[in-house]
């Protein structure tokens, strides 16, 4: 409360700067004359009901039923006429009465080409000073099952990955880089003017989406102060004011495949391999002559690729209705989403409805209404890492000599690798119900009060059951657990806005409050001991040991937010932005942030020595700067807090369990926001009537403060603490380029290109600036385990650390008496990087990032008749990924199946060309996995989305009463051009999904869940 | 119309008082979690106790005394060795480890992760008031007693292991950034502060629990930890004295032949015995799996037995060493039958069996039974794992006199009691010429008794250093280990095997520390 006051005091004067720029308005009383006449639209009919008053003043009449109007105004008045649904007109009166005067209004354009969406409001686009990306429906991919997809390559320093092809997994977004360390990179979305905590996944439906704007620099989200420094992606949804009323069918149906496959060793070399490996250790050989017959034969043997790699169906079905009058506007859909996954046993189901309602009580007043609700069910594969619970390592790895065809399905064959895939139940069930309501009122011209009330409903429940006959359930009977995070989210913003034109000079004021709560409940049971293995989850009441927990916390964020938008002459326009942000998850100490913000442009074209040059038609340069935040960390982290958990548990009497508590994190009470000063620096032209539009910016980005989880000494008792410590610098270049390369009455071709550079480096970490390892993860049961990543100052986030892989140790060579003492010939040989004559954890380098540095994206549209053909190319440059799949595949020493190269290429002393080490990689007493050997460039182009659509022509369709129909086949990811010898270069997987992890720990590809070709017929019908 | 603008009006008005609130409503609200404010009771002191004792096991089936430890302390040795496809212990059996071992960096996480819950606990039952509370100042005292008797015996392991360590008293409390890069310390220096904790807990430790507190630790634990150091530091009398101490106070004994001896004392079902002077405690409950178990039965014994995975192979040679008589040999693996059906058995001339193929196989190792298994898949187990043995405190005794006085009564009496519990036949004071004799005979013995209960590291390196007078703590290292599955010429003059190298996620994370001490740690 002490340093309260002075924030009054300016959020005070901001009020009192609005109030009394309105009330100037009103002191103007001087002699009177009288004007009257008629308003029509551009065809000539009258216009009635159109608001009649001066600029800057109450409404004093309206048109007559005829369209006539009288009124009686000082002189030299500007009048200004309005009407929902037309654009605004203004007639500047002289000094006598007039008669007979005839306004014409024109119909309101889509209006989406002129204004940019911003936070809390618009933009003029020619006087917008940020940078962001405004995307219409028909810019984004089509047929897209998530809002990630749909921006995959469509906007230039928007990073969209999908490292996950679990059917309804997210897509990761990052806008300029990555900003954090340990918080959540991830930008913020604003639904329909609603700044969600959560982030969007697969709950909106991308057919329900008008635009999506990406906001970017830090002028344009500082806004959102603390939340505001990972870009923020408004989502506006579609409203039917003042459109005709259209019933549409929304239906198609696809199915999805396997990018690529392993190529495995087959059933007989398999067998013969084993033989020999047994023979080796002077074992008895497993395959007989007899079986090694069948083998060769084809009789018996299984490639399990075939078993676990399915074609899934997709089917996705929508109707939608939009519609509405001057006055009110409706738009409603219910759609659904049947996706199977590649893999077998995994699938994802969404059911979804909106109403967006739109209602003009009267001139002045505006009621809005949103609602949507959907829910996901997704069955989900385990990914993890480890050695045990990866499916694809198994399953890759299990023995294609074997043969399962006694007609048992796998699920109930406790012996067939793929038991475990097929007979673990996991469901994971989302709930999203998101309600807004918005009142705006203008009590007086210009003036805009808005209140904004909404709540953000979320809640997941996951399921798991494994029965007893899955190696990690068999000890404990059955496993089941029911998990359930219930996240509840409140708004209240209300808001003021004025704008105000003084001869050329054009102000926008707003000011505004915002109250946001987050209630988080989570809960879970598991249970152990089931009676039998048929009921599951559906009854856990079935097992006999339970064990649960739960967790309740809030975090309440309260903010304070003021913008000033000038322009002059529509020339030079100017914004500045000031934010406080208030959140309960920061220490004792730094409740409150503040975030200032200014943005400058200048229109060039408008200038009068460019009005001439016709070939130019637009040109703007734009510069900003501003300072944003993150807050976003997980709420208690500032407090230390004893645990009472499996860890703490112990007997005293060899049998009866008793709780005791321990400390399980170091307390901070000066945590606080990370804190984002970006500069943008940007141009915008256009030649030959915008038929080509360049737009670049440059932007150098420094955050510090960073929520840092720090490796400290683990002879502190504590592995890591959390903290404000240490910074990252993100510079880059983005261009567009839109080009219309063909336009006339048959053919239209557009082609629209951009690419972003991005150079990211760690600058701080804490005060020692130690390195930071992360990921540590062990691929088999017979490696080190170690960490792939490294966070280093100097280096970029997603830094890939491990040795220079140098070849083979010869028998003579004689680094095994040097630098690889404890090695034998065969082994792998690294390189001493540091010259200190012996090979040890020091030697290891960056061998590259995870994060690709470059982007690109290409999306040509050619439209002839009724025919379109969009093809969206989408591809990535500057990444590396470390192929721990090949690594785990080509073990010499597996039992398990390995890659058909494996034997030929591994190095014996009867093979010495072979170029595999002869006891692999894993667990050798010097070196490690992670070497420059299996870190493999990602850079990759794609063919993204490719979509055909045929307009059926109307006249066809009026005898049936259709308004329009298309028809239209879509492909998407369906080539790709890379040198990755993986499965794919998108993929990578987390070693565990925390932010640490899915900043910086990226690029290993282990047991990911594959990515998919997808191919989609369908039909769009407007009634 | 006029009646939607009151309650807007209304609503903006709201709207501007609010900001007034400032930073009210900005406090942290978590609910679900216990912080210092809440923890004021005796019982929140008991809670911290059992915070401590549950590090031992370090969360899961393999943390500290679960398993790892004896990795670092049996691998290494010359009865038991591991499996040849266990990569990261091959690396402690065959003396090539360094830094990145994930079994030294994971005891080392594991025995400071104790350390820490006890300096919090040790702060926390500091600021409890008992007997406010009902509760007596004794046990306030005996509950410190307990956290410093814990906190003692990590910090035997860890100067066991590393020799200098850092030290670290404090709770996180008082944590400044100076004690987040804590600097090694002398390992005279972190002794000292063992037999201050351990003096503190001697002195308030119970000398025995009602049988369902049975696992907590007593006086003779704190006492038989105290007899260990001086064991180690070559204090013979003191050492002595200690055991005397325990002997004298009678609450502990070895279990008679007639309760099943040695055998049954190791048996699944004996879930306590006042030979056991401090265990780590697992649950049989059902559904302790991971929580409260330990994975010693499984990885004792081979697959073939009974589906174990047999990461503690045990050399032939030490199987032959045992009288047949000796039921200490019940506790390995002779001859048993196969999954399969094949008999398995030791070759003749290792004590086993013989025979041959196709029937019979002849084994290449034995295996300990001292942890035993469930025949499952089952790594849930909940067997005794012995810290301080009430045989131990008798052969401690028995060589500190020795090493005081050379071959004497009490010395081979002592002995004599383990050997005649187990079925061996006496010794004869007349069978030992001197002090090294005897010496030599109690290393032996204290293998043949104390096998894969993890002392056996200790004794090598005691052994040598007694056998030199300290000049050469490896001599029988040297001697006994064979790092038979490679290169038995693994030994480097450069390398001190005594010590093991800090691991690299401190080296890493520790300003004070760089790689370089692990200079004559590590072979180089």
């Amino acid at each position: 409360m002490v340093n309260c006051k002075p924030k009054f005091i300016r959020l005070t004067s901001l009020l009192l700067f609005l109030w009394m720029g309105g009330s100037a308005l009103l002191a103007n009383a001087q002699t009177q004359i009288n004007v009257s006449g008629t308003v029509i639209d551009e065809n000539g009919t009258v216009l009635s009901d159109v608001n009649i008053g001066v600029v800057g003043g109450a409404t004093l009449t309206k048109s007559t039923e005829a369209g006539t109007f009288a009124l009686v105004v000082p002189v030299n008045s500007q009048l200004v006429f309005s009407r929902v649904g037309y654009a605004r007109q203004t007639h500047q009166t002289g000094g006598s009465s007039v008669t007979g005067l005839t306004i014409t209004l024109a119909a309101e354009q889509e209006t989406l080409e002129e204004v940019v969406v911003v936070g809390y409001g618009t933009r003029d686009k020619n006087l917008f000073a940020g940078s962001a990306v405004s995307l219409n429906a028909e810019d984004l991919n089509k047929s897209s099952i998530s809002v990630g997809n749909m921006l995959q390559g469509r906007a230039a320093g928007v990073q969209v990955s999908q490292n996950n092809g679990t059917p309804g997994a997210g897509l990761s977004i990052r806008i300029r880089g990555t900003n954090s360390i340990n918080a959540d990179s991830e930008p913020l979305y604003v639904i329909d003017g609603f700044p969600a905590s959560e982030g969007i996944g697969m709950t909106i439906k991308p057919e329900d989406i008008e635009t999506i704007t990406i906001l970017k620099d830090a002028a344009s989200t500082s806004i959102y102060g603390a939340r505001g420094a990972n870009g923020v992606v408004l989502v506006t949804t579609k409203k039917g004011t003042d459109k005709k009323s259209n019933l549409n069918v929304n239906s198609s149906v696809g199915y999805q495949r396997v990018i690529d496959r392993y190529d495995l060793m087959g059933s007989y070399d398999f067998a013969l391999r084993r033989n020999r490996m047994s023979e080796a250790n002077g074992e008895l050989p497993p395959y007989s002559a007899g079986r090694l017959d069948s083998l060769q034969s084809g009789i018996l043997g299984t490639d399990w690729q075939n078993e676990v790699f399915q074609v899934g169906r997709v089917n996705d079905h929508s109707l939608s209705f939009i519609g509405g009058t001057n006055k009110t506007g409706v738009y409603t859909s219910f759609d659904y989403l049947g996706q199977e996954g590649v893999v077998v046993h995994s699938k994802y189901k969404r059911i979804g409805a909106r109403i967006n309602v739109d209602h003009h009580v009267s001139d002045q007043f505006t009621l809005s209404g949103r609602v949507f609700g959907n829910y996901g069910i997704q069955n989900d594969l385990p990914l993890a890492p480890s050695t045990i619970n990866g499916f694809l390592k198994q399953v890759l790895s299990a023995n294609p000599a074997s043969t399962f065809d006694s007609g048992v399905p796998p699920r109930l064959d406790a012996q067939n690798p793929l038991h475990f895939v097929e007979a673990e139940d996991r469901e994971n069930t989302s709930y999203r119900t998101n309600g807004y309501f918005s009142m705006k009122y203008e009590p007086i011209r210009d003036l805009f009060l808005q209140a904004d009330f909404g709540a953000d409903l979320n809640r997941t429940e996951q399921f798991y059951f494994a029965p007893s006959t899955v190696p990690n359930a068999s000890a404990t009977k059955g496993r089941g657990s029911i998990v359930s995070f219930d996240a509840k989210e409140l708004i209240f913003n209300p808001t003021a806005r004025y704008n105000r034109t003084f001869e050329k000079h054009n102000i926008g004021l707003l000011a505004g409050y915002n109250y946001q709560t987050y209630l988080y409940f989570e809960y879970g049971t598991n249970a152990t001991n089931f009676a039998s293995d048929n009921l599951g989850y559906n009854n856990l009441g079935t097992a006999q040991n339970f064990t649960s927990y739960s967790a309740r916390n809030r975090t309440n964020r309260a903010s304070w937010f003021g913008r000033v938008d000038y322009d002059y002459d529509a020339r030079y326009s100017l914004t500045a932005t000031y934010r406080i942000d208030g959140s309960s998850v920061f220490g004792k100490s730094n409740k409150l942030g503040y975030f200032p913000s200014v943005a400058a442009a200048w229109n060039v074209k408008n200038e009068s020595f460019a009005e001439d040059v016709t070939w130019l038609s637009q040109a703007k340069l734009r510069a900003s700067y501003g300072l944003t935040g993150n807050d976003r960390i997980s709420p208690g982290i500032s407090l230390a807090t004893y645990a009472s958990n499996n860890s703490t548990k112990y007997t005293e009497d060899g049998l009866t369990t008793v709780n005791g508590i321990a400390v399980t994190r170091l307390s901070n009470q000066n945590l606080k926001w990370e804190s984002t000063k970006a500069l943008d620096i940007g141009v915008d032209i256009g030649f030959v009537n915008d038929r080509i539009v360049l737009i670049a910016d440059y932007y150098d980005k420094y955050t510090d403060n960073l929520l840092l989880d720090r490796n400290i000494a683990p002879s502190t008792g504590f592995l890591f603490r959390t903290g404000n410590a240490g910074a990252v610098s993100n510079k880059g270049w983005e261009f567009a380029l839109q080009t219309v390369n063909v336009r006339n009455d048959h053919l239209e071709w557009n082609t629209s290109i951009n690419y972003s550079r991005n150079r990211n480096r760690v600058r701080e970490l804490g005060s020692n600036n130690a390195d930071i390892y992360v990921g540590s993860v062990k691929p088999d049961g017979a490696a080190n385990f170690e960490d792939p990543f490294i966070i280093r100052v100097g280096e970029s986030i997603g830094s890939i650390n491990g040795y220079l892989y140098d070849g083979i140790l010869l028998p003579d060579d004689p680094a095994l008496t040097t630098t690889h003492p404890n090695a034998q010939a065969g082994d792998p040989k690294y390189v001493d990087a540091n010259g200190d004559g012996i090979l040890n954890t020091e030697d290891r380098v960056v061998l590259g990032t995870g994060v690709p540095t470059s982007f690109f994206g290409m999306t040509n549209s050619l439209g002839y008749k009724g025919f379109n053909l969009t093809v969206v190319l989408q591809g990535q440059a500057g990444g590396k990924l470390v192929n721990v799949q090949s690594l785990d595949m080509m073990d010499p020493l597996s039992t398990g199946n390995v890659l058909a190269s494996t034997e030929a290429e591994t190095w014996t002393p009867d093979n010495p060309n072979g170029t595999l080490p002869q006891r692999g990689f894993y667990g050798t007493s010097h070196g490690g996995w992670v070497n420059s050997r299996f870190v493999e460039s990602s850079d990759y182009l794609r063919v993204k989305n490719v979509t055909l659509a045929y307009q059926v022509p109307s006249s066809l369709l009026s005898k049936i009463r259709v308004a329009q129909l298309q028809l239209y086949v879509n492909a998407q990811n369906l080539h790709t051009w890379t040198s990755y010898t993986g499965l794919d270069p998108e993929i990578g997987n987390l070693v565990s999904n925390d932010q640490q992890n899915r900043n910086v720990g990226r690029g290993l590809d282990f047991n990911a869940y594959p990515l998919a070709k997808m191919y989609i017929f369908g039909l769009r019908l407007t009634f | 119309m006029n009646y939607y603008v009151k309650p807007t009006l209304y609503v903006f008005l709201l709207c501007s008082f609010l900001p007034i609130s400032c930073e009210n409503g900005l406090q942290e609200e978590s609910y679900s979690v216990f912080d210092e404010t809440t923890l004021t009771k005796p019982e929140n002191g008991l809670q911290g106790v059992r915070g401590v004792y549950a590090a031992l096991r370090d969360n899961g089936g393999n943390g500290y005394y679960a398993g790892y430890l004896h990795q670092l302390t049996e691998y290494p040795s010359d009865i038991v060795t591991t499996k040849p496809d266990s990569r990261q212990g091959i690396q402690l059996d065959q003396l090539t480890y360094d830094a990145s071992n994930s079994i030294i960096n994971d005891v080392w996480a594991s025995i400071f992760r104790l350390i820490s819950r006890a300096n919090e606990s040790e702060y926390l039952i500091g600021k409890i008031d008992y007997t406010g509370n009902g509760e007596s100042e004794e046990v306030k005292m005996q509950h410190l007693a307990e956290v410093r008797f814990l906190r003692a015996l990590a910090y035997y392991d860890a100067t066991s292991l590393w020799g200098d360590v850092p030290l670290n008293l404090k709770s996180s409390a008082d944590f400044t950034e100076a004690d987040e890069n804590p600097p090694l310390v002398a390992q005279a220096t972190v002794e000292e502060q063992i037999v201050i904790d351990l003096q503190y807990a001697q002195e308030h430790l119970p000398l025995s629990y009602p049988a369902e507190l049975n696992g907590r630790a007593t006086k003779a634990a704190a006492q038989g930890l105290l007899a260990r150091l001086y064991m180690r530091r070559g204090e013979w009398q003191k050492a002595a004295d200690k055991c005397g101490e325990i002997i004298t106070a009678g609450e502990y004994d070895l279990r008679a032949p007639g309760e099943g001896g040695v055998v049954a004392l190791f048996d699944n079902m004996n879930r306590s015995d006042n030979e056991f002077i401090f265990v780590m405690k697992s649950s049989s409950e059902p559904g302790s799996y991971g929580i409260l178990s330990n994975s010693f039965g499984i990885q004792s014994v081979p697959w073939d037995y009974n589906r174990g995975w047999g990461n503690f192979p045990i050399h032939r040679e030490f199987y032959a060493k045992f009288n047949p008589q000796d039921q200490r040999r019940q506790l390995l693996l002779g001859t048993y039958k196969a999954l399969y059906g094949q008999i398995i058995t030791l070759p003749k001339e290792f004590g086993g069996e013989g025979g041959s193929l196709p029937d019979t196989v002849q084994a290449q190792f034995t295996f300990g039974l001292k942890y035993p298994h469930v025949n499952n898949y089952n790594y849930a187990g909940y067997n005794n794992v012995s810290i301080i043995r009430y045989s131990d405190i008798l052969l401690m005794r028995a060589e500190a006199l020795n090493e005081l006085n050379g071959p004497n009564d009490e010395s081979i009496s002592l002995i004599d009691d383990v050997r005649e519990r187990s079925n061996v036949s006496a010794i004869q004071l007349s069978d030992f010429s001197s002090k090294e004799t005897l010496r030599d005979f109690i290393f032996d013995e204290r293998g043949l008794e104390l096998f894969m209960e993890g002392r056996r590291r200790d004794d090598l390196i005691r052994w040598g250093r007694s056998a030199t007078n300290g000049a050469d703590p490896l001599l029988k290292f040297k001697e006994k280990v064979k790092p038979l599955l490679r290169d038995q010429n693994t030994y480097s003059d450069a390398v001190n095997y005594a010590l093991y190298p800090y691991p690299i996620q401190e080296i890493q994370a520790n300003t004070s520390l760089d790689i370089s001490i692990n200079q004559g740690r590590v072979r180089q």
